[in-house]
């Protein structure tokens, strides 16, 4: 049964009383907001450790061997670089990947990070110790920068899960916030890498959640 | 219904009409639409237009509904012209479109009401050529409307989408946000529930008596996946 040729005029009347401009290239401005989001989360990094009473930047991390600082930052990237490339819509598709796969990055990537660090517990000498809010904070304010540019690059209208998208993308900012904190932070304690490196990103998980709900689901036409 | 009881036949021969015509016509106007081109949009609706409507159809099983329903999608994807990404694939984004608008649609208490077994198919012929042939039809199409009514609704959106609609295990993996894997595993279950019921369904219509319809969840003794 075909729809009838009403409906037709129909939708091209509305389409026509309602014009929405064409395709532009999302690109340069995709880059643009990366770069404004390093820029900004090196900011973070500088300028929010001394109103805690630390000192900023790198030279907070000085007390970890820098093999282990080098190890734990690349691992940490490749973690970032991998979830991004899982969790970002392919070229020729306006939909998300599978649910399964983006849940499963959600949850896994603040485990894996947390694990990665719990990892390197004990080669070293922890410096000195912290509960980990430090962290908790410096993760929750560096966080919304690869956030905004990762939703803004997958601008994608998603039907079927906007949610669970969202709390994907809230993991990987997480993956990449975590990048920055550990450059800074030098401990690997149990203890502190559940407070201050795992439980913002869950947090941030569900953070992304509730954002998706509202940056991906269909609009009202 | 007439559709549900062909495509079961077939599935007994062990074919299937799956096919995916009209697919890189409708990807080729979406990217013209997109690239400025405003006149393409009449072939995005005619390329998109009467697979959505069907869809939408044996979803609702009301031709208001369905027509509002392929409306809508059509004018989200008009919203998202800017957003088009280059080279994707529209067909199943407009399906994943209208399902969220569907299952929308159904939470809103239209499904349940239009799914009553005494709403009669718009694919079914009107007539019969006699009274005896039209009440075995009548039943006939009863049954298998409930047979596929009652699968679990993941098993009965990828039989419909594969089988019906004819898009690929891909594009069906697309459409509902799962594995390719969990599609063929979703509507082979699918499948070997209906050819059950409609083995059960043949047997019984050569005997007088007929013994009550058990559902796909007894007859394969599993869990909805």
């Amino acid at each position: 049964m075909m729809p009838p040729e009403s409906l037709k005029m129909r939708v091209l009347e509305a389409v026509r009383q309602h014009p929405v401009p064409r395709r532009t290239d999302p690109l340069p401005f995709t880059i643009g907001l990366a770069a404004f989001a390093a820029v900004a989360m090196s900011g973070v990094l500088l300028w929010v450790p001394p109103l805690f009473g630390e000192v900023a930047g790198l030279a907070h991390a000085a007390g970890r061997p820098a093999s282990s600082g080098a190890w734990i930052l690349a691992g940490t990237v490749a973690l970032a670089l991998a979830s991004t490339w899982l969790v970002l819509p392919s070229r020729r598709s306006m939909l998300s990947p599978p649910r399964g796969l983006l849940l499963a990055v959600g949850i896994g990537v603040p485990l894996l990070v947390g694990a990665w660090l719990v990892l390197w517990h004990g080669t070293y000498a922890d410096p000195f110790t912290r509960v980990g809010w430090r962290c908790f904070a410096l993760t929750a304010l560096t966080a919304p920068w690869p956030f905004a540019t990762l939703a803004y690059a997958s601008r994608r209208v998603e039907p079927r899960h906007p949610g669970t998208a969202g709390a994907a993308l809230g993991s990987v900012a997480g993956a990449w916030a975590a990048v920055m904190v550990e450059l800074w932070c030098p401990l690997a304690t149990g203890s502190h890498v559940l407070l201050g490196h795992v439980l913002p990103l869950l947090v941030l998980a569900l953070a992304g959640s509730a954002f998706g709900v509202r940056l991906f689901r269909l609009p009202r036409v | 219904m007439q559709a549900v009881m062909g495509q079961v036949a077939l599935m007994m021969d062990g074919r299937s009409d799956v096919g995916a015509a009209g697919a890189s016509r409708a990807d080729r106007a979406m990217e013209r639409y997109a690239c400025g081109e405003d006149a393409a949009f009449g072939d995005v609706y005619d390329e998109l237009a009467p697979r959505l409507h069907r869809f939408a159809l044996r979803w609702t099983r009301s031709r208001s509904a369905a027509e509002d329903a392929v409306q809508q999608t059509l004018l989200q994807i008009h919203a998202a012209r800017h957003r088009f990404a280059r080279g994707a694939a529209v067909v199943p984004w407009a399906y994943a479109i209208a399902r969220r608008l569907l299952i929308d649609l159904g939470r809103r208490g239209v499904r349940e009401v239009l799914r009553a077994d005494d709403v009669r198919d718009p694919e079914e012929p009107s007539a019969a050529p006699s009274p005896e042939e039209a009440l075995h039809h009548r039943r006939v199409a009863a049954e298998a409307r409930r047979n596929l009514a009652s699968l679990p609704s993941g098993w009965r959106e990828a039989f419909e989408l594969v089988k019906f609609e004819g898009l690929s295990v891909a594009e069906t993996a697309e459409v509902l946000g799962i594995t390719r894997g969990m599609v063929k595993i979703r509507a082979h279950r699918a499948t070997a529930a209906l050819r059950e019921e409609a083995r059960r369904l043949h047997g019984s219509s050569e005997s007088t008596t007929r013994p009550a319809l058990r559902s796909p969840r007894d007859i394969e003794g599993g869990t909805p996946t």
